[in-house]
This record gives structure tokens, C-alpha cells and sequence, in this order.
């Protein structure tokens, strides 16, 4: 194809979304919605992903100490847990230190148990090579002598994972079925642009035109819509996100995790957004033209 | 190819519609570069499915099909808007697009070729004159009279240069005497050795100008006649 006819087919779909004037807006609104739906879906899927990625590695076996247990004693079972295959990290926290955890979770209340009224242990905190590794960790961290409790948040972690996982699985397949309904969505509102231009396809046929000559106007005109239909929902998305990451963002971080930073996210998000509403357009426009170009 | 420019060759062609109905049966004709031939006969006849087969709107259940060397019979979908630029149709019902001007209606023939911007300016301003539509060209179709609405449409046909001009019914739509000025044209389009084949039923263009006569009659050809009128001469003696 030369650079006139590209030219000329830009031109022609530029002027066709013009001239469809309400069944244009009613395509690109289709396009907005959905678009909006799909940003929001994988922003969240994004973020699961990236949020039970930190649990991931975040997961520490915390080996509780026997109380009475002597200085010496305490190196001797840091040193076997060192040993331990697979074992990072072995850090000391004390009771004192591991009561202020709890008031910083869970409120000022618990500073009633402060002194000898704290029923804490001392604990090492292991850290896993590979997270997968934490269970057997604790096994045999569990065997050992001076050991309370060898806990990993077990139950939890897999409790999260699972909630985290199904978010995941669920947003993509909500976000393809999005795509595919808005796909239709499309096609059937070209397929009505195709209609009352008929007469023109059945002339351009007439005079020669190939089946992508007459194509292409109509592909354009999707991704156009495509990319009309995009713009508000990234709007909104960037801004919400950008609010979101304020609010709930700086909460997530005094617990030691982070959403994605707007700037990792937003860019990325964006040209993926662009590129699916362009690529449904004109998916749903080569979907409407199939019946009109039989010879 | 090119020895075979402007020719039309039908050989025992039958075509049957998929409700059974038999339009044309075991027609053949030929037609040489240059000709100017009428088809005529009555409504249902299986004129305009003659027209249609010629530029591969249909295809023909039997026989065979040459149109300025392109064998329709085994032209590939693909092919057929090679064979389609080779050939300039005019309708009844004009087919224009209203939302064009008329330059626009003219030059899209060419625009579909691909053709640059001046290219198309010139041949339309030239093609415009040739039908006397200059000082129209910026208006919409809606705005012109039936018979600059068919001019348009000619022009169109022609501004592509085709060896072959096929018209279904040009002046159906038309007056006596903007019948007679199309017909013009459309004389002056044979002039210059361009071949003219034109389904019609119009009397009194075919008796006024005459030309090659070829009767259809239930899908059958029963007469073919250079220079003959419209209804055989048998026939206007009885």
C-alpha cells in the first residue's frame, strides 16, 4: 500500500467517525466503560501480585525460646539454626522487643503487659533462602532443644495466598470477559456504521477496490474509536490510583508492605490500556465486516 | 491480454438462482472491441443477470465467461477487482454517495487505485468537462436534477479509461429528453472505441440510435440484430 492510499484511509476514518457522529459516541462509550472496568481490574491484579509477591518473601519462621533458657544456651540453639538447610537470616528479638510489636498493631492497651507481666518469649527470627523452604524450616527448628514454638503463620499465609490468588485469577478472567463482551459491543455498533455505509462498500466493490482497500477505513475507524473511548477511563485511572496510593498506600507501608508507585504502574498500565482499547476496535470492526465483503 | 481488450465472449452460459429459478439458459454471444450493443427485452427477462455476470457480480452455473481476457469461470475472488478496473458500470438508481461532491463521487474510482491527489484532480476536472458537469463539481448529488446525477455516474464509470462501459438501465429513471443526452454520451464514450453494452427497455433510445440489438426472452437470446430496433420488425408489421 502507498503512502497516498494510507494517507487517504486515515483520512476516511477520521471523517466516518465524524460522520457517524452518535453511533461514534455510542461505540467510543462502550470502549470508555469497558477501558475503565479493565484498568481498574488489572491495577488490582497488578498489585496482588506484586503485594503476595512481598508476603512471599516476607514469610519468617519465629522460633519462640523456652523461658529460663540460659545466654549460652540461646547462642548454641542460634548456631543449629543457622545450620539449618536453606536458612538465610537468624536474628535475635527479645520479649520487650517483640511486645512493642504487638502495641504497634494492635494498640496502647497492651502496654498493661509490660514488666514481668509479659507473657512473651525471646525469639530468633529465620529467614528462608526460598520462601517454599519455610515449612520444613520449622520442622526441624521445632526438634530442637530450648524451642517453645517453632510458628510460621502456616494457616494465614496460606489463607492470604489463596484469597491473594483467587483476586488474581478472577481479575483476568473478569478483565478477558470484559474484553470480549466490549469486542461485541463494538462490532455490533460498526456493524450499524457498516450498514449505512452499504451503499459505499457495494460502489468501492464496484470500482475495484480490494477487500483490504475496503477494509481498512473500517479497521482505522475502530481503533479510533479504540482510542477515543480510552482517554476519560485513563484519567480516571491515573488519578484514582494516584489518590489510592495516598490513602490506602501509606497505611500498607507502616505494615511493611507497597502498593506498585504510581510511576511504576501508571505508564505501563496506560500504553497496555491504549493498545487493548485500539486492538478491540479494530478486532470488533474486522468481526462486522466479514459478512459485508462476500462477493 | 491485451488483444482481448473490450471483448466479451459467453459461451452455452445457464444461470440458475438457489430457489431453482432458471434466469439464462445455454446463452452464448460475443461481442468485439468497439461494439455498441442493446439488450433488450422485458422485465424478468435476464438482462440485468446477464449485466451481472459480465462484471462477476454473479457467477454462472454453467459454461463460459471471457470479459477483456479475464476467464471468469476460474477468476479468483481475490482477481476480481483486477477485472472490475478494467470496466466502468452505470446503474438505474445512479449509486452515488450523497455525502461526496461530485468531484469526490468521480475521483473515487481512482482514489481506490491509489492514485495521488493531482492525478485524480486532473482526470476528474477532464472527465467533468466530458460530461458537462464542470461548474457542478463541488455540489452534492441531492442538489443535481436525475440526469446530472446519471452524468455523475458515468462519469465515474469512465474516468478510469475501461475498454468496457456496462450499463444496467441507464435512463430508466429519466425523461425522454434527458434520455437523448445521456444517450449522447454514451455515444460519444463508443466513439472513441470504448465498448458499450447497456441492458434497457427504452424504446425509443434504441429506435433513435440505433446500434447491435440482442433480444432476451426467458432467459434464452432470440434475436441478435445490428442495427435493429427494439421490437422486431416481424412484430411491428403484425
Amino acid at each position: 500500500m502507498n503512502w497516498t492510499t494510507m494517507r487517504n484511509h486515515l483520512h476516511d476514518s477520521f471523517k466516518s467517525i465524524w460522520r457517524n457522529g452518535w453511533m461514534a459516541f455510542a461505540a467510543i462509550s462502550g470502549v470508555a466503560v469497558t477501558i475503565l472496568l479493565v484498568g481498574i481490574s488489572l491495577a488490582l491484579v497488578f498489585n496482588v501480585t506484586k503485594l503476595s509477591h512481598d508476603v512471599e518473601n516476607d514469610v519468617r519462621v519465629q522460633v519462640s525460646i523456652e523461658p529460663k533458657t540460659t545466654d549460652r544456651q540461646e547462642a548454641a540453639l542460634k548456631a543449629q539454626l543457622q545450620k539449618i538447610k536453606h536458612v538465610d537470616q537468624v536474628t535475635f528479638s527479645s520479649k520487650e522487643n517483640e511486645l512493642k510489636k504487638v502495641v504497634r498493631q494492635y494498640g496502647n492497651s497492651f502496654e498493661m503487659f509490660n514488666g514481668d507481666d509479659n507473657p512473651l518469649s525471646d525469639v530468633f527470627v529465620v529467614r528462608a533462602t526460598d520462601p517454599e523452604k519455610t515449612v520444613a524450616i520449622a520442622k526441624q527448628a521445632k526438634k530442637l532443644d530450648h524451642v517453645a514454638r517453632a510458628n510460621y503463620g502456616g494457616t494465614q499465609t496460606k489463607k492470604l495466598f489463596k484469597t491473594m490468588n483467587g483476586i488474581r485469577n478472577w481479575g483476568m478472567a473478569f478483565s478477558v470477559l470484559l474484553l470480549v463482551v466490549a469486542i461485541f459491543l463494538i462490532a455490533n455498533t460498526i456493524r450499524i456504521t457498516i450498514l449505512s455505509r452499504q451503499n459505499e462498500i457495494e460502489i468501492m466493490r464496484l470500482v475495484g477496490a480490494t477487500r483490504w482497500y475496503i477494509r481498512w477505513p473500517f479497521i482505522l475507524e475502530g481503533a479510533w474509536t479504540g482510542l477515543l473511548g480510552a482517554i476519560l477511563p485513563l484519567v480516571i485511572i491515573d488519578f484514582g490510583y494516584v489518590s489510592v496510593y495516598n490513602g490506602v498506600g501509606q497505611q500498607l507501608t507502616t505494615s511493611g508492605y507497597h502498593l506498585l508507585t504510581p510511576n511504576a504502574l501508571l505508564l505501563p498500565l496506560n500504553i497496555a490500556l491504549i493498545v487493548i482499547a485500539m486492538l478491540i476496535g479494530s478486532l470488533g470492526a474486522a468481526v462486522s465486516m466479514r459478512r459485508f465483503l462476500k462477493i | 491480454m491485451t488483444e482481448n481488450n473490450g471483448t466479451i465472449k459467453l459461451k452455452e452460459v445457464t444461470k440458475n438462482y438457489p430457489n431453482g429459478v432458471a434466469a439464462l439458459k445455454d446463452i452464448s454471444l460475443t461481442v468485439q472491441t468497439g461494439e455498441f450493443v442493446y439488450l433488450v427485452g422485458q422485465s424478468g427477462a435476464g438482462k440485468s443477470t446477464l449485466v451481472k455476470l459480465l462484471y462477476r457480480e454473479l457467477v454462472p452455473t454453467s459454461g463460459e465467461i471471457t470479459v477483456n481476457g479475464f476467464d471468469l469461470q476460474h477468476l479468483r475472488e481475490r482477481e476480481v477487482p483486477k477485472l472490475r478496473r478494467t470496466l466502468g458500470v452505470v446503474f438505474q438508481d445512479f449509486k452515488l454517495l450523497p455525502k461526496m461532491t461530485v468531484a469526490e463521487n468521480v475521483g473515487y474510482a481512482l482514489h481506490v487505485l491509489g492514485k495521488n491527489n493531482d492525478e485524480i484532480r486532473s482526470a476528474v476536472t477532464q472527465v467533468l468537462a466530458e460530461v458537462g458537469l464542470e461548474a457542478q463539481a463541488d455540489h452534492f448529488p441531492d442538489e443535481l436534477s436525475g440526469g446530472q446525477q446519471q452524468r455523475i455516474a458515468i462519469a465515474r464509470a469512465i474516468v478510469n479509461s475501461p475498454q468496457i462501459v456496462i450499463a444496467d438501465e441507464p435512463t430508466g429513471n429519466l425523461d425522454p429528453k434527458t434520455s437523448a443526452g445521456i444517450m449522447t454520451i454514451f455515444q460519444r464514450i463508443n466513439d472513441r472505441g470504448t465498448t458499450v453494452i447497456m441492458a434497457t427497455h427504452n424504446q425509443q433510445i434504441v429506435d433513435e440510435l440505433p446500434h447491435r440489438v440482442v433480444e432476451v426472452v426467458d432467459g434464452q437470446i432470440v434475436r441478435d440484430e445490428e442495427g435493429g430496433q427494439y421490437t422486431h420488425e416481424l412484430d411491428n408489421n403484425a
